[in-house]
């Protein structure tokens, strides 16, 4: 049918060489990491509806998939053989007084994990029985249904501490048994605590689940993705919001020897080939401190929303207030701001925190009460702000109806934009803003003109 | 002045009349109905008849009958013959018994794919009832795209989409998949040589995911007319479909007139430019208010026509934008916007590649002029049906240009009128083609042992891919091991994967006009180059290779620019050879390198060449098949290594021009080379290879034939009144030396024996290959 296909074959393998095999940065020594971890194997909070083996290597006799023979390979954790088929489960759990970086896990239990629906944005508060924490490594980036989870990390609160839970496919075949044994996992939980989740691991799972014909569990509302909190939070001051960095930035947490997540899909490709776990193992540790770190900055996150005064700092207070607002948590928010204001160093960031306090004021308390802090705005050495002295302005004319005050902000507004302009800037000076100026200050000297017209 | 009108002035001028070659006129026909078929919903009657369709014609009751029976159908009828019916009846039909039946339509463009859509919500609207139709291409917004994968009835996409966009992302349209009752593929005349050779492999790929979802969709395809139509629709879907070719729709009537510019020079055997023909013709029709489609070869044709005309309505109406260009590397919204000034008659007169011979919908046209003639009788239909859609006269014209094709089709019109249009092939085991698409199926879907995706050879393949470490082999099945995508690194369109862009720089904001393919690149796009778009000269300032992008310059000069390629050609692999005495006959892999080495100044209007620059760019380089004939002995009366040279470049020439009337196909598809003595056999060797990579077929069918094409050659040189060759046969006297074309017979009429030289003697009428 396909004439000469050999020599073509033959042709086409050596013009294009599809697989680089330069791989030599797998080869690098591996140092194992054991500062924070107690391993327990007993421990059992579902019951699998697989039997359990203890250690990898016990083969089950009867099962028929090529090549199980070969995957004797130690990864610490256990061969979970079951009527699909096998796969690899490691448990590890990280004990109630586990420190992470900045982070106590004890906070967790110490304080009451709730109210907190008003900055999950999900449908109910949640508890911490609640909780699931989920993160996958993956045979690429681009998604579709070509890409393979192969390495899917789960975490729960139990008594004992974080647990965290790995399930590992040694080879494609063991997809099926091991999704079925996540998927068990999932179902008792209510909600799904993720970091880019929503994005990438979260449909990529759907997408394997709705190829094995099983089915996805739908999160919805209750789906948690903490990249979005984060932005939230960090999005004005990070300069990145990745989970490196928020942990390098914020949780003060340097991982040792981690492998680069690009290199990921490489080493697993690798280990199917060769068997070797070394490399492996650093993919497995690489899962496991990203599920601590979810849980670690977790809890960070709802220290800082349960007692912002206390914890946060002047930017996370800011983000925080307006967050606050967002829910009409008014009292709470006016605290965060006023906070803000008093310890804030960085001029900006002072100047908006005082430009949303003022505007919340004027919106939930009036006019009048804004006005100290439009002064105080416009009244700084040097500012070259425009709409404290516009709100200014419409406060003297509209409630105190002092004219002459209120033609003072206007003709000082105008100034200001004119000066702007002049500088080039165009956009706080448009020309838009001077009209309206001027449509203002014709008004004012047509009000103060019949006020005098009337009295004087 | 009307169309009838124009028509009386054509007849009664004698220096137009004079270049007529033939005049045909078809009359009107009137229409052919159907009954409306039994199981057809009575509410979809109640809209047709709101539509002020009372009766089906015959072709589209046949159709929705067919597909009633759960048979896969092509339908063959002309533009404007209401085919659209022909689907959107049975596919509205299922949905209203079943609201979860779900079909998916495929347009070779996006415009066409605009225009059934409005069509679709048109009928909606009539019937009252939500059935969801969205297009779902490169365009709709990602917010919208969740709503279509979920409540889709109907889905209207390209190949391209469903190929990158929707198979590998299966497990996100369930919905579809599980319920696909329906695939429509409109325009699959159009799914030809590279293009068709992937939409076969997309299917197949279609075809696997359906059967996991447990799906087993029936196809309903419409086809322009070819020679082929059944068996291309079923070499493209895999799967036998019932033919329906009576067309039922009335037709207005045509004029159909065959125009060769007259001889300035004799000797020479000069004819004038058919451009400039062209352009004479079409300012009598625009001036006089007649809606115009000038049809033009090339990109480069189609930018000069433009520029010409612009000048001449700016001149007179005192605006241009009456005359528009329209091509490929025109922006989606500037395309969008012509096809609407055609419509609203705003644009008097439009030139076009055969971007436009597709179904889009550009109303009501009244004449058309080919310049040159389009390569195939398809397509000279295509384009002629153009003009007049909706039952008015109509009025084709074709303006024959000097090559030997154009010159043989114009002086035996009979030849164009009576023998069937051609053969649309595709090669869907082309190794290059199917291997992309293997990968891409293993990415979606692991491969089962004993799986067969349209080869018997699967499994080497597999193996084959396994070894390059993209596929794992694990139980019985073949799993995906890479971590990239691998549909967004096959391109549908071209061999080539990755176009260049054609960035404006006159002003400080850059913008992006348009973009071109890999290959052409290095001929249109070198420093230097004048690039002109809708009409606006640009001047070529930067071409950054690695990048792929070229930056362009306006610029207001009398002249354009034509690139010189230099071709080698090595023979990797032969497949099958013969020796047949006097000469030899081969097809095999071969590698062909291409270098453009420099190009020239050529002056608007005169075509003097004003001088030449250097281009320095890399080779391009292109695998595929190849058929060669080789010369194993030195005819008598050739003397010298001169005089083998000179023939066989005439012998090349010809071949070139003739050689897609045996293929049936478009001129572009193969190209022609000669080796005076080949590095491979040694022996004076003509080469004919496909112009795709790996190859769509054409060498095989060529090795076929063999001599055939050389009896043709010889006749069509034999046949010319030129003295010394003319471009109308082995080229120009300048370029073939003075004695080429007598060379080239004398090599000819040694390969074909004595007795054809003498049949050729006594002039007895040749046998056309075609009948």
């Amino acid at each position: 049918m396909i004439p000469n296909l050999k020599n073509k074959l033959k042709a086409m393998s050596s013009n294009s060489p599809l697989h680089n095999p330069d791989a030599g940065n797998l080869e690098r020594p591996v140092h194992e990491q054991t500062a924070y971890t107690e391993n327990d194997g007993s421990l059992d909070t579902y019951e699998p509806i697989y039997k359990s083996i203890n250690n990898g290597n016990k083969v089950d006799t009867d099962r028929k998939t090529v090549g199980c023979n070969e995957r004797m390979e130690d990864f610490g954790g256990q061969a979970i053989i079951g009527a699909y088929g096998s796969f690899i489960r490691k448990r590890t759990i990280y004990g109630k007084s586990t420190i992470y970086g900045s982070v106590n896990l004890s906070d967790l239990w110490a304080s009451s994990f709730s109210d907190n629906r008003w900055w999950t944005r999900l449908d109910r508060d949640i508890c911490i029985q609640d909780i699931v924490l989920l993160d996958t490594e993956t045979t690429g980036l681009a998604g579709g249904t070509g890409t393979y989870p192969f390495l899917i990390g789960i975490g729960y609160f139990t008594d004992n501490g974080l647990v965290i839970e790995q399930y590992l496919m040694r080879d494609f075949d063991e997809e099926y048994p091991m999704l079925l044994a996540v998927l068990d996992v999932l179902k008792n939980f209510r909600v799904l605590v993720t970091f880019n989740g929503k994005a990438f691991d979260w449909p990529l799972l759907e997408s394997r689940f709705v190829y094995s014909r099983l089915r996805p569990l739908y999160w919805e509302d209750s789906h948690l993705d903490l990249l979005h909190v984060a932005r939230r939070l960090w999005g004005n001051f990070l300069e990145s919001c990745s989970l490196v960095s928020i942990e390098d930035k914020i949780l003060k947490q340097q991982r040792k020897n981690d492998i680069p997540g690009q290199l990921i899909p490489k080493i697993y490709f690798d280990y199917l080939e060769t068997r070797k776990t070394d490399a492996m193992k650093q993919v497995i540790k690489h899962n496991e401190w990203d599920i601590a770190a979810l849980a670690a900055l977790l809890i960070h996150i709802s220290k800082l929303y349960k007692n912002p005064i206390g914890y946060a700092n002047p930017h996370e207070l800011l983000s925080i207030a307006k967050e606050l607002e967002r829910n009409h948590r008014i009292q709470e928010a006016s605290e965060c701001y006023k906070c803000c204001i008093d310890t804030a160093v960085i001029h900006s960031l002072k100047v908006d925190a005082k430009k949303r306090f003022a505007y919340l004021r004027k919106r939930h308390d009036g006019p009048e009460e804004a006005m100290n802090l439009w002064e105080e705005l416009a009244g700084e050495e040097g500012s070259m702000l425009i709409f404290p002295l516009v709100e200014m302005a419409k406060y003297l004319e509209h409630g105190k109806k002092d004219y002459k005050k209120a033609l003072e902000c206007t003709e000082r507004a105008i100034q200001l934009a004119s000066r702007l302009r002049n500088n080039g800037d165009y956009n706080n000076g448009s020309s838009k803003l001077r009209d309206e100026l001027f449509t203002r200050k014709r008004r004012l000297l047509k009000k103060i003109e019949r006020s005098i017209e009337q009295w004087g | 002045m009307n169309i009838d009108q124009l028509v009386d002035h054509i007849r009664s001028s004698p220096e137009i009349m004079q270049n007529i070659t033939y005049w045909k006129e078809m009359e009107s026909k009137s229409a052919v109905y159907g009954s409306f078929p039994k199981g057809l919903r009575p509410e979809l009657e109640i809209v047709l008849k709101k539509k002020g369709i009372h009766q089906l014609y015959s072709h589209q009751s046949k159709a929705v009958e067919l597909v009633f029976q759960r048979k896969n159908i092509v339908v063959v009828t002309p533009t404007a013959s209401g085919k659209t019916l022909c689907y959107n009846l049975p596919v509205i039909n299922e949905i209203l018994n079943n609201d979860d039946a779900r079909a998916l339509y495929l347009f070779p463009t996006k415009a066409l794919s605009q225009d059934q859509v409005s069509e679709l919500h048109e009928i909606m609207d009539l019937l009252g009832h939500p059935i969801k139709t969205y297009t779902y291409d490169g365009d709709t917004p990602v917010s919208a795209r969740k709503a279509i994968r979920q409540a889709g009835h109907i889905v209207v996409t390209n190949p391209d989409m469903l190929h990158s966009g929707i198979m590998p992302h299966h497990t996100k349209w369930v919905k579809l998949f599980e319920n696909l009752k329906f695939v429509v593929i409109d325009e699959i005349h159009s799914y030809r040589g590279i293009f068709g050779s992937h939409l076969a492999n997309v299917l197949r790929r279609l075809h696997r995911i359906c059967k996991f979802y447990g799906s087993d969709p029936q196809f309903i395809c419409c086809s322009a007319t070819i020679a082929n139509p059944k068996e291309l629709t079923e070499r493209i879907i895999g799967q036998e479909v019932e033919l329906i070719d009576e067309n039922g729709a009335p037709s207005g009537k045509k004029h159909m007139i065959f125009y060769n510019p007259p001889v300035v020079n004799k000797q020479l055997g000069i004819r004038r430019s058919s451009l400039l023909e062209t352009r004479r013709l079409a300012t009598n029709f625009i001036l006089n208010g007649i809606q115009t489609i000038l049809f033009a070869k090339s990109r480069l044709t189609v930018e000069v026509l433009v520029t010409y005309l612009k000048q001449l309505v700016q001149d007179k109406l005192g605006k241009s934008n009456s005359v528009r260009g329209y091509r490929g590397g025109y922006l989606p919204s500037q395309r969008r916007e012509i096809e609407q000034g055609l419509r609203s008659g705003n644009i008097l007169g439009v030139v076009s590649t055969n971007a436009l011979e597709l179904g889009i919908d550009i109303g009501r046209l009244q004449a058309c002029i080919m310049c040159g003639y389009p390569g195939t009788i398809a397509s000279t239909w295509q384009q002629a049906g153009r003009a007049g859609r909706r039952n008015d006269t109509a009025l084709a014209m074709i303006v024959a240009s000097s090559n030997p094709l154009d010159q043989y089709i114009i002086q035996h019109p009979e030849f164009f009128l009576e023998s069937s249009p051609e053969h649309g092939l595709i090669n869907p085991n082309n190794l290059y083609i199917l291997m992309s698409h293997i990968k891409c199926a293993a990415f979606e879907l692991p491969f089962e042992d004993g799986e067969t995706f349209g080869v018997d050879s699967l499994d080497q393949i597999l193996e084959f891919l396994e070894e390059e470490k993209v596929l794992r082999h694990v139980g019985s099945r073949w799993y995906w091991t890479a971590d990239n995508f691998p549909a967004d690194s096959v391109s549908l369109r071209t061999a080539a994967n990755e176009n260049f862009i054609i960035i404006d720089i006159t002003t400080p904001q850059h913008r992006v006009i348009g973009e071109m393919d890999r290959f052409s690149a290095p001929q249109l796009l070198h420093e230097e180059a004048i690039y002109i778009h809708e009409g606006v000269q640009y001047q070529v300032e930067k071409l950054d290779f690695e990048e792929k992008k070229a930056y362009v310059r306006k610029v207001d000069v009398d002249y354009y620019t034509d690139a010189n390629l230099a071709v080698t050609l090595k023979v990797l692999d032969v497949f099958s050879t013969k020796d047949e005495g006097k000469t030899g006959r081969s097809w095999g892999d071969v590698m062909v390198t291409s270098l453009v080495t420099m190009f020239k100044k050529i002056k608007f209007d005169t075509h003097e060449n004003l001088g030449w620059g250097p281009v320095r760019l890399p080779e391009m380089e292109l695998q595929t098949t190849a058929y060669w004939m080789t010369l194993n002995d030195i005819p008598k009366g050739i003397e010298s290594q001169d005089d083998l040279q000179n023939g066989l470049m005439g012998i090349a020439n010809v071949l070139g021009h003739i050689a897609p009337l045996y293929l049936m196909c478009d001129p572009r598809d193969i190209h022609v080379v000669y080796h005076v003595k080949s590095p491979f056999t040694h022996k004076p060797t003509i080469y004919i290879y496909d112009s795709c990579p790996g190859g769509i077929g054409f060498s095989e069918r060529l090795y076929e034939i063999h001599l055939e094409l050389f009896k043709k050659a010889y006749e069509v040189i034999s046949n010319c009144y030129c003295e010394s060759g003319c471009p109308a046969c082995v080229g120009p006297a300048a370029e073939v030396s003075a004695n080429g074309k007598y060379m080239a017979q004398k090599i000819l009429g040694g390969i074909l024996g004595d007795t054809q030289f003498e049949e050729q003697a006594q002039g007895n009428v040749i046998q056309l290959p075609f009948a």
